[in-house]
C-alpha cells in the first residue's frame, strides 16, 4: 500500500477486511494477476479516481480498468461514490461493478440508474463467491475494452 | 127599394076617373090631400081643387079655361105630350120625377108624384085628363135618408177594416167585402159561390150552426164567437165573429150579417203567452231549487224539487197540509216572525238557514227565502228553498280541516309562520328584484305558532305578529336575500334552505327553512314560512365532520408512522441481509481457506467439524434469504395479469427437479384454469407447494403427486396432493405459521417459512389456503383464488 503506485487495473472499494481478503484470494485463485488497489472508504476511493490528496501523483488519464465498488461503505456510501465518478466527464467511462450482499438490495436499482455497469452479489458460500468474482474479472479485464 | 123604378110604366084602366062636378064631389075632392087638376081635350083647365089653391095661392077662377101651359109655364113639351097622350089614348101615366110640375109647386121644394089619368069633362063628356099631384116630399125625404143609409152601409161594408158577409139563412154566401175575401185569400166572386161550411173550420161548424140557430129562432139577437176559418191555402184563420140576423118588417129572416175580425195575431200572442207560461211553469217545475207556495199556512203548490226535498211522492201528500208540520221546532218562532213581517209590510225576506223536516221526520238543512204574494184574494208566500246539506257538510269538513290545520300548526315541532302581503298583492310577473323589494315592504306576520315565536326569542305568538319579513330575514344578510330570490326564481317555493342565525342569547343556531307562496291570478297573496331548528343535527354533523377530520388526520399520521416503520423495517432487512451475511461469508470463506491451505494436516474429525461450520453458515444464509423474501412479499405491490396456471405449475416442477429425480416421481397435472394474479408471486406459490410435495414424498419408493383444480362459482380451488410423510391433522392450522415445522430438520430440511410465504401470497390475492393430511398418508394443500374479472 505504501509503495508508489504504478498502473492499477482494478480498484477495489471494500471496508470489510475479511471480504477484501476473500475477494483478493478469489481473484488470485482465478489467475487474475492484474495490479489491484484497495481503498476502505468512499472519500479515499474518490481521491484515488480523481488523483487527489494521497493519490495526487496518479495520472488521471490512466484510470483503472474496472472499479469493484461495495455499496456499504463508511463515511460515504457506494452510491455517492458512483454518482461522483459517473458525473465527471473524465471518469464517466470507467466501468463500475457494484458489489452487494443481497440481490434484493434496492440500492442495486439505484446504482444502475446512476450508471453502474454491472453488479455482483457476494454469496455466502465461498465457492459461489469465487466463481462470481472470477467471472467478473475475466469479463471486464479480458473481453470488454473500456472506451478511452 | 127603388120607389121610382116604375116611372112611365102603364097605369091600369081601372084608375080612370069620371069627374061629375057636383057639390058632394067637390067637397070630397077638396078635402083630399092631393092636388087635382082637370084639363079638357084642349088642355085647358076645367077644374082646380082647393089643395091646388092652397099650395099655389092661385084660385080656381083665375085658372079655369086657361091652358095648362099658361099656368105651369116651365113644363116642357114632354109633360104636355104626356097629357095629350093620356087624353088621346085614354091610358093613365105617371110622370117621371124630373117632369113634375115644378114651376109653381117646385118653388116650395115639394116633391111630387104626378099621375095623369084619363077623364071625361063637361056635359059632352069630352075626353080630358086629370092630373093628380101627390106631395111626396116627406116620403122623398125618407127615401133619401134611406138611400144615404144604404150608401153608408155600402161604404162600411165595402171599406171596413174588418170583414163582413151576408149569408142567406140556408148558408149561401150572398155578399162579402174585400177584407173578408182577402182574409181568406179568395176573390169576392169566388167567395160568393161558396157555402159557409166551405170556409169554416170543421170543428167550429157545429158551434157556428148552433149560434146561427139561436139567432134564427130569436133566442139571441146577436151572437159572438171565436171561430176558425180555412184560408184558401188551407191555413187556419182565427177570427172573432159577430152575427146578427136581418129580418123584414114581417119578422121573416132575410139574411145573416156577420162581422169578422182576424184575431190570428192575437191568438198567436195568446199562444205565445201560454207557451211562455208553460215555459215559466217548466222552469219552476224543473228548478233545482225547491219552490212552494203556502197560503193560510198550508201548502198550495210545490214543484218537484220541493216534493223531493220533503220526500213526498206526489203533491197530494202535501197540498193542504200545514207548513209548520215541516219546520224543525227550533225555527217555528223565527218563521212565524218572518211570515208576520211579510204579511204586514209585504216585503221579501232575505234568505236564512233553516231546518226542515221531511215526511219521514228526518231533518234537512236548507236555505230559504220568501216572497209575499197575493193570490185570489188570499195572502200567501212564495218560498224558495235550497238544500244546503252538501254545503253544510262542506262547511263542516272545512271547519274540521281548519281545526286540523290549527292543531297541526300549533303542535308542530316546526316553527310555522304566515306572512300576509299587506295592501296590494305582489305581481309575480315583476322582475325578481322588484318582487324582493315588495316582499320586504309588505310581507307581515299574520299568524305563527309558539315554536316560531320561541325560535325567535319571544314567549308568545302574539308578540311577533305584525313583524315584517325583514325582521325575520334581515336584508343585510346576503343569504336572506338569496333565499327570497331562490324562492321567487323557483316558482315561489323553496325547500330545505339552511340558515344560520344568531339567537337572542348570543348562540348560533341553524335552521332548515321552507317558503311556500300562495298565488292567485299571478298575484302573490301570502307566504308560508316553516323553520326547523337543526342546530342539534348541525352540531352532530359538525362533530362527525370534526371526528372524520381527526380520524383522517390520525390515519394520515398512522400511515406516515407505518411508512416510517416500513422503511425502518426495510432498511433493517437490508442491514440484516448485508451485515448478517458478512460474518457468514467470512465463516464459510475462512473454513474454506483452512481446508485448502491446511487440509493435509487435518484429521477426519477436524474436516467434519469444518464441514459442519460451513453448512451452518450456509443454512443461516438461506434462512436470511427466506426471511427477506417473506417480508418483501408482505410489502410488494401486486401487479396482476392473466396467469396460465398449468404452464406455471409444470415449469416449477421442471425447475425443481432434474431428469433423474423426475424418473422417480409420478406427477399428474390436471386442467388448471388460468387466473388473474401476480405471476412472480404465484410462481413462488407453485414452487413452494410442489417443492414441498417433492420433498415430503421423496422418501417413498414412488412419489405420487396430483395437481388439480376445481371451479366453484367464482372461485378456483387448486390442490397439490402427495403421498408423502403427511402430517398430524391436529396441527394443520399451525402449518402456515412462520418457522412452524411439523417435521424435524433431520427428517426434512427447510426453513419453516415456505408455507407462510404461500399463505401470505394467497391472502394478498384475496384467497385462502388450507391443508389436509394424516401422518404417513400424504398431504393435500389447497389454495383458493377468486376468478378474476
Amino acid at each position: 500500500m505504501d509503495k508508489p503506485l504504478g498502473v492499477v487495473d482494478i480498484l477495489l472499494v471494500e471496508d470489510s477486511p475479511r471480504d477484501m481478503e476473500l475477494m483478493l484470494r478469489a481473484l488470485r485463485k482465478h489467475s487474475i494477476a492484474n495490479p489491484i488497489h484497495v481503498v476502505e472508504d468512499g472519500p479515499e476511493a474518490l481521491d484515488f479516481v480523481f488523483c487527489r490528496k494521497a493519490y495526487a501523483d496518479r495520472d488521471i488519464l490512466r484510470p483503472p480498468k474496472v472499479i469493484l465498488l461495495d455499496l456499504k461503505l463508511p463515511k460515504m456510501n457506494g452510491l455517492e461514490v458512483l454518482k461522483e465518478i459517473k458525473s465527471n466527464e473524465l471518469t464517466r467511462t470507467i466501468p463500475v461493478v457494484v458489489v452487494t450482499s443481497s440481490r434484493e438490495d434496492p440500492d442495486v436499482k439505484a446504482a444502475y440508474s446512476l450508471g453502474a455497469n454491472s453488479y455482483v452479489v457476494k454469496p455466502v458460500d465461498f465457492d459461489g463467491f469465487l466463481s462470481a468474482m472470477s467471472n467478473l474479472g475475466l469479463y471486464w479485464l479480458l473481453v470488454n475494452h473500456p472506451l478511452k | 127599394m127603388d120607389l121610382f123604378r116604375n116611372a112611365d110604366s102603364e097605369v091600369h084602366e081601372t084608375d080612370k076617373i069620371t069627374f061629375t062636378f057636383d057639390e058632394l064631389f067637390r067637397t070630397v075632392v077638396d078635402s083630399l090631400d092631393l092636388g087635382i087638376v082637370v084639363v079638357d081635350h084642349a088642355c085647358c083647365i076645367v077644374f082646380w081643387n082647393k089643395w091646388m089653391t092652397t099650395k099655389t095661392g092661385i084660385d080656381e077662377n083665375s085658372v079655369v079655361n086657361r091652358e095648362i101651359i099658361e099656368i105651369f109655364t116651365n113644363i116642357n113639351t114632354s109633360v104636355t105630350n104626356a097629357i095629350k097622350s093620356v087624353i088621346n089614348t085614354g091610358c093613365s101615366r105617371v110622370l117621371s120625377p124630373e117632369f113634375h110640375l115644378s114651376s109653381i109647386l117646385g118653388s116650395t121644394g115639394m116633391q111630387q108624384f104626378v099621375r095623369i089619368v084619363p077623364a071625361e069633362t063637361g056635359e059632352y063628356k069630352k075626353r080630358g085628363a086629370a092630373i093628380i099631384i101627390q106631395d111626396v116630399t116627406a116620403r122623398f125625404q125618407t127615401e133619401k135618408a134611406l138611400r144615404l143609409s144604404e150608401q153608408s152601409f155600402r161604404t162600411v161594408f165595402e171599406y171596413s177594416t174588418i170583414g163582413h158577409s151576408l149569408t142567406a139563412p140556408d148558408g149561401n154566401i150572398l155578399e162579402v167585402n174585400r177584407v173578408f175575401a182577402d182574409m181568406l185569400g179568395y176573390s169576392i166572386e169566388e167567395m160568393i159561390k161558396l157555402d159557409f161550411t166551405d170556409i169554416t173550420y170543421p170543428e167550429d161548424i157545429p158551434a157556428s150552426q148552433e149560434c146561427m140557430q139561436r139567432v134564427f129562432t130569436g133566442k139571441d139577437e146577436i151572437y159572438r164567437m171565436e171561430k176558425r176559418y180555412i184560408h184558401k191555402n188551407s191555413s187556419i184563420i182565427w177570427t172573432d165573429v159577430s152575427t146578427t140576423l136581418l129580418r123584414n118588417e114581417k119578422e121573416e129572416p132575410l139574411f145573416f150579417i156577420t162581422s169578422i175580425q182576424d184575431i190570428t195575431k192575437r191568438k198567436q200572442a195568446e199562444q205565445a203567452l201560454r207557451d211562455s207560461e208553460a215555459r215559466f211553469r217548466l222552469f219552476i217545475e224543473s228548478s233545482p231549487y225547491a219552490i212552494y207556495v203556502q197560503t193560510g199556512g198550508c201548502f198550495t203548490y210545490l214543484n218537484s224539487s220541493a216534493l223531493s226535498l220533503f220526500g213526498a211522492d206526489s203533491p197530494e201528500n202535501l197540498i193542504g197540509k200545514p207548513v209548520f208540520n215541516f219546520f224543525h221546532p227550533d225555527f217555528h218562532d223565527i218563521i212565524k216572525k218572518r211570515i208576520e213581517i211579510m204579511g204586514k209590510r209585504k216585503l221579501n225576506v232575505s234568505p236564512i238557514e233553516e231546518i226542515y223536516l221531511r215526511m219521514d221526520g228526518t231533518s234537512v238543512d236548507v236555505e230559504a227565502s220568501a216572497v209575499p204574494i197575493f193570490h185570489e184574494g188570499i195572502d200567501g208566500v212564495l218560498v224558495f228553498v235550497k238544500d244546503i246539506t252538501e254545503k253544510k257538510e262542506t262547511e263542516k269538513a272545512l271547519r274540521l280541516s281548519e281545526e286540523r290545520y290549527r292543531a297541526f300548526v300549533k303542535q308542530s315541532s316546526e316553527a310555522i309562520c304566515l306572512f300576509e302581503i299587506e295592501g296590494k298583492p305582489v305581481d309575480t310577473d315583476l322582475p325578481i328584484e322588484e318582487q324582493i323589494d315588495l316582499l320586504y315592504g309588505s310581507a307581515v306576520i299574520s299568524e305563527c305558532n309558539r315554536k316560531f315565536a320561541v325560535t325567535h326569542g319571544f314567549e308568545n305568538p302574539e308578540d311577533i305578529i305584525g313583524f315584517r319579513i325583514g325582521q325575520i330575514f334581515p336584508r343585510l344578510a346576503k343569504e336572506n336575500v338569496d333565499y327570497l330570490r331562490n324562492f321567487i326564481q323557483n316558482g315561489h317555493h323553496i325547500d330545505n334552505f339552511e340558515s344560520r342565525e344568531l339567537s337572542r342569547d348570543g348562540t348560533v343556531r341553524y335552521f332548515l327553512n321552507s317558503l311556500t307562496g300562495f298565488i292567485e291570478k299571478k298575484k302573490l297573496l301570502r307566504v308560508w314560512s316553516t323553520k326547523q331548528d337543526i342546530t342539534r343535527i348541525k352540531k352532530a354533523e359538525e362533530d362527525i365532520r370534526m371526528l372524520n377530520a381527526e380520524l383522517e388526520q390520525r390515519v394520515r399520521e398512522r400511515t406516515a408512522q407505518l411508512k416510517t416503520v416500513n422503511k425502518e423495517l426495510e432498511s433493517f432487512s437490508y442491514s440484516v441481509s448485508h451485515d448478517l451475511r458478512a460474518p457468514l461469508r467470512a465463516i464459510d470463506g475462512y473454513v474454506r481457506i483452512l481446508l485448502e491451505d491446511f487440509g493435509p494436516g487435518l484429521d477426519d474429525e477436524a474436516r467434519r467439524i469444518c464441514s459442519v461450520i460451513s453448512n451452518s453458515a450456509r443454512d443461516m444464509g438461506h434462512l436470511i434469504d427466506s426471511l427477506l423474501t417473506f417480508s418483501r412479499i408482505g410489502r410488494a405491490a401486486i401487479e396482476p395479469s392473466l396467469v396460465d396456471m398449468k404452464a406455471m405449475a409444470k415449469s416449477a416442477f421442471f425447475e425443481l427437479t432434474n431428469p433423474a429425480e423426475r424418473e422417480c416421481i409420478d406427477i399428474n397435472i390436471g386442467e388448471l384454469p388460468s387466473i388473474s394474479g401476480d405471476p412472480t408471486l404465484l410462481r413462488q406459490v407453485w414452487m413452494n407447494l410442489i417443492g414441498n410435495a417433492i420433498k415430503f414424498s421423496s422418501k417413498k419408493e414412488h412419489s405420487v403427486i396430483r395437481i388439480r383444480a376445481e371451479t366453484h362459482e367464482n372461485q378456483v380451488d387448486y390442490s397439490i396432493q402427495d403421498n408423502g410423510a403427511g402430517f398430524d391433522g391436529e396441527y394443520s392450522n399451525k402449518l402456515f405459521n412462520v418457522f412452524q415445522r411439523l417435521h424435524s430438520v433431520k427428517e426434512f430440511d427447510g426453513t419453516g417459512i415456505g408455507l407462510a410465504i404461500v399463505q401470505r401470497i394467497v391472502s394478498r390475492h384475496g384467497g385462502y389456503v388450507r391443508a389436509e393430511g394424516e401422518t404417513g398418508k400424504g398431504a393435500t394443500f389447497h389454495f383458493t383464488l377468486k376468478k378474476g374479472d
